[in-house]
């Protein structure tokens, strides 16, 4: 294994639902208000079957799948992974069909307007903060510290005795969700 | 949203759901086994490599003033042009360790926002008409200063109303401005309706101006949040939550609605609006028949426990359960968690100030804390007062004694509602509505002539279509304000304030951190707009009082800070000045009360005719206390949702956070709507006996069939305190009851946008 794989934990038992993650990735990423942006957080009201109410939020962002369907998708070789096995949008090569956009699973490539030749873009987890000593901007932002960058070994230690699901550098974490990803693996298994 | 996000969001939660890690929690505190662990992620921000700063950029450490979470930040700006790029949370700060809620992080957009006012204007049109014209600062002042001292002459100086809004660092200043122009009729839509009533609380229970609103959540086995939702409107204790919860802390939630708080709670009490008092009296009832206290505490240090003790006898939890439709069970379980922790921090929100008997029901949860020993002590509420400077909030800074003794009887609500009107009160000031009723109806004396800093009166004020029409009735209004606001609108003079990107400050607060007085810095300029400090200081030179003022805010600041022995430039240059929390202070100093003991019965509300226990009544309007009214609404109002992107009527202007929150919801059960016609997303119209509000209807599982949230601060006719009733208040202060009213809703057959 490459040691270099760099790893998003997100504990959603630790999202307030409170979206300072999404302005502080506009902001970083100097995108507009309008903008769909590269993070999203989705708020799921439901009952178990005792009756009790749950309320979560999930933090959805680029999962940097292991086979991202957006590197395939693409006309114009734009999309590769990096070292750290992130995916990444070279901005010089997109020629902004929007067929990476069409093709993520997980509705996370932002097109800043549907004008068509407007570039796409997607989390990199903040690269350039990184290479400048700066956590990502929604983890260090996050008011819950839901998000923890990492690599292997941290990882391994942040998911242990913990659901957990992975499809890419995003691993999701919870001690509550006893179903966490577990209709993601049937649905990727073809059921 | 993207429906890929949802679905994929969904899928990935799946529904099943495994409490045994909240269960074990809360048993290891029944049985007493339970610990804290470390916190992994403790200081984990800062422990990043070195920082390095692109050639371009510069940064200016700074504090957020948002709201009065007051978190520190960085603020970049660009070295060539000058402006600010963005604004950040600061990875060393030892209280956020650079967490940042969104309306921080937008924060650059309050500073360019092409609705900015620029410079002081002057109303040539109609009232109301928007015609104006750009006028110097000095005319702005003079006129507004003259038209005080005319108005003063002619109706004597209880013809003034002098407001002011939220606090943010001049509030008192302002204070001290309007006491020693000797005007009584002093206030804000907020004192007796939020933090004031927790504050008198304090007042009467420990006495003299000492706050057991220090938080050690650090140390904390147990958080019980009563009527507060952090995680939207104060991020900085959202933060802390979060981190006690890491080190194994349980969550305990009291709130009406499911809100972000109660969904990350190991035990939610959902209860009906404005029935705390219920609620708070069951678990007293519980730990003093559980024998669940510490004994020697209240031996020691407190006063009147056998009579709090024979008066709770009666208030079973089964009795709560009926008041508050929360199971007694869960009652009971939750007294016990909260009184068997090691040590337990109640945080209570403004939801215990916005209802009918809110100094009441705060004290109800103060003597909670005190008999479990949960005052002073290692993890639990500590006492704090000043911090070393010079405190703002003392009744010799703001010279209250200042005003004869007969004009201060002239305060409109003098007799009715001491602990707002009198000195005990934090400042002693006017009862809101009774005052714009007084506007309106010029009894029992005129009032036209009114100055407005910092508040969107038209909007803050419950009652809202009496605020305007009492608005209309002025002589002469003056406004200050960052954008032309409906308040604005309605003004004679408009003062052009600054943002905090844009000023100074030195703030020593409780809601903020716990231990640091903290310095804000200036970051920009825009147009002429000026701190209200400096046009406080400019209006009080032309009143004749510039010899209790300073030169500048900038010299305010030294005098604030001179004990420490710091100027403000040395203390911006420290970044922050460290005070740290003392547990057990009582211990050398004593209780402020006339008895020297923390006063489970008060002797001082007994003094002002207000109940020395606290003690059960049903809300203003209820199914159980207005039956007839309830038949014509059946639904129960609480005007009282504060969504993260906004601070009150703030933030509208900010298209990042506008995008948050597009539209005033009103947060509904899907059952109740369903029977209504009201679709997810349909414009409504609510109803009450004051006045109507529209809003855009929200499903929730998280309210009651009977409950309906609305959300404050929208303009127009989508305000719904608009909605909110006049005409009974809380005992001995006045409160407005907002969350807890009867009202109906129903479709608006409009085209949905």
């Amino acid at each position: 294994m490459d040691n270099k794989n760099l790893y998003m934990v997100i504990d959603i038992d630790k999202c307030w639902g409170c979206m300072a993650c999404r302005v502080a990735c506009k902001q970083e990423h100097d995108m507009p208000a309008e903008s769909s942006g590269n993070i999203d957080v989705v708020k799921i009201e439901q009952k178990d079957e005792n009756g009790r109410l749950h309320c979560d939020f999930v933090p959805v962002m680029c999962q940097h799948c292991s086979s991202p369907a957006c590197l395939e998708a693409c006309p114009a070789n734009a999309i590769s992974k990096n070292e750290e096995q992130l995916v990444c949008i070279d901005q010089e090569c997109c020629i902004g069909c929007g067929s990476c956009f069409d093709a993520c699973p997980y509705g996370c490539v932002s097109l800043q307007a549907a004008a068509a030749g407007e570039k796409a873009q997607k989390c990199d987890l903040c690269i350039s903060r990184r290479e400048k000593g700066f956590l990502p901007s929604c983890e260090q932002h996050c008011l819950g510290g839901a998000f923890k960058s990492c690599h292997e070994e941290k990882m391994q230690e942040l998911i242990r005795e913990r659901y957990h699901y992975q499809t890419g550098s995003i691993v999701y974490v919870s001690s509550k969700l006893a179903d966490l990803g577990k209709h993601l693996k049937l649905f990727a298994a073809g059921n | 949203m993207n429906q890929k996000k949802i679905d994929f969001a969904k899928k990935l939660i799946g529904r099943k759901f495994d409490e045994s890690c909240s269960e074990e929690l809360l048993q290891s505190i029944l049985n007493g086994t339970h610990s804290l662990k470390e916190n992994k992620r403790a200081g984990g921000c800062a422990g990043n490599a070195e920082r390095v700063l692109p050639d371009n950029e510069m940064v200016i450490p700074s504090v957020c003033f948002s709201c009065n979470s007051t978190c520190e930040v960085l603020i970049y700006k660009d070295k060539n042009t000058g402006k600010i790029i963005r604004v950040e949370g600061d990875p060393d700060s030892p209280q956020t360790k650079g967490r940042l809620c969104s309306k921080g992080l937008a924060a650059k957009e309050l500073v360019y926002s092409p609705k900015r006012l620029l410079k002081p204007l002057k109303r040539v049109g109609e009232r109301g008409e928007g015609k104006w014209k750009e006028i110097s600062w000095e005319e702005a002042l003079d006129i507004t200063a003259g038209k005080l001292i005319e108005y003063k002459e002619k109706y004597g100086p209880e013809g003034l109303a002098l407001l002011e809004g939220t606090r943010r660092g001049w509030s008192r200043v302002y204070t001290r401005m309007v006491n020693l122009f000797h005007a009584p009729n002093h206030g804000a839509a907020g004192w007796a309706q939020c933090l004031w009533p927790r504050l008198l609380d304090c007042n009467l229970t420990y006495g003299g101006a000492q706050y057991g609103e220090t938080f050690d959540f650090p140390n904390t086995h147990c958080v019980l949040a009563w009527g507060v939702n952090p995680a939207t409107c104060w991020g900085v204790r959202a933060g802390d939550i979060m981190d006690a919860k890491e080190r194994g802390a349980v969550l305990i939630a009291v709130d009406p609605y499911f809100s972000e708080t109660a969904a990350k709670a190991d035990i939610w009490l959902q209860i009906r609006p404005d029935t705390d008092m219920a609620l708070a009296l069951g678990f007293l009832h519980i730990v003093i028949s559980e024998n669940l206290i510490d004994e020697k505490f209240i031996r020691e240090w407190t006063y009147g426990y056998e009579e709090v003790k024979a008066h709770v006898k009666e208030y079973t939890p089964e009795w709560a359960a009926g008041i508050t439709g929360v199971p007694a069970d869960k009652i009971r379980k939750a007294a016990r968690v909260y009184a068997k922790a090691q040590a337990a921090c109640v945080i209570r929100g403004a939801a215990l100030d916005e209802i009918h008997d809110s100094v009441q029901v705060c004290r109800a949860t103060s003597i909670l804390a005190a008999i479990t020993g949960n005052i002073g002590k290692k993890g639990g509420n500590i006492i704090t007062s000043s911090r070393g400077d010079i405190s703002q909030n003392s009744h010799d800074f703001i010279y209250s004694a200042q005003i004869p003794e007969e004009i201060k009887k002239l305060r409109i609500g003098y007799d009715r509602y001491p602990l707002l009107t009198q000195e005990i009160s934090p400042v002693p000031s006017a009862h809101m509505p009774s005052l714009w009723e007084t506007v309106l109806t010029g009894e029992p004396y005129p009032i036209k002539c009114a100055m407005i800093f910092g508040s969107n009166a038209m909007v803050s004020y419950t009652n809202s279509d009496k605020i305007k029409e009492a608005i209309s009735k002025l002589d002469f209004l003056a406004v200050c304000d960052l954008f032309m606001t409906p308040t604005g609108e309605q003004a004679d003079i408009v003062f052009p304030a600054s943002s905090w990107l844009e000023r100074n400050n030195v703030i020593s607060s409780f809601q903020s951190s716990n231990s640091y007085t903290l310095i804000e810095q200036k970051a920009e300029t825009i147009g002429e707009s000026k701190h209200d400090v400096d046009i406080i200081i400019g209006l009080a030179k032309r009143l004749g009082l510039e010899k209790y003022f300073w030169e500048d805010s900038d010299r305010y600041y030294d005098y604030l800070l001179s004990p420490t022995g710091y100027t403000f430039e040395e203390a911006a240059k420290q970044r922050r000045l460290f005070k740290p929390i003392t547990y057990h202070a009582y211990e050398k100093n004593g209780f402020k009360t006339s008895t020297g003991k923390l006063e489970l019965y008060s002797k001082l509300a007994e003094h002002y005719h207000c109940d020395p226990i606290p003690t059960y009544t049903p809300s203003f309007q209820s199914f159980e206390s207005t039956p007839e009214l309830a038949e014509k609404y059946p639904l129960i109002m609480t005007a009282s949702r504060h969504e993260s992107a906004f601070r009150h009527s703030e933030n509208r202007h900010q298209p990042h956070l506008l995008e948050l929150v597009p539209k005033p919801y009103l947060y509904i059960n899907p059952d109740t709507a369903g029977k209504l016609g009201i679709a997810d997303g349909a414009k409504i119209k609510i109803e009450s006996t004051a006045g109507q509000a529209y809003a855009f209807a929200r499903y929730t599982e998280g309210l009651r069939e009977e409950v309906v949230q609305g959300t404050i601060g929208w303009p127009g006719e989508y305000n719904v305190n608009k909605t909110v009733p006049w005409g009974q208040y809380a005992q001995g202060v006045g409160t407005v009851c907002c969350r807890g009213y009867l009202c109906r809703v129903e479709p608006v057959n409009e085209q949905v946008y």
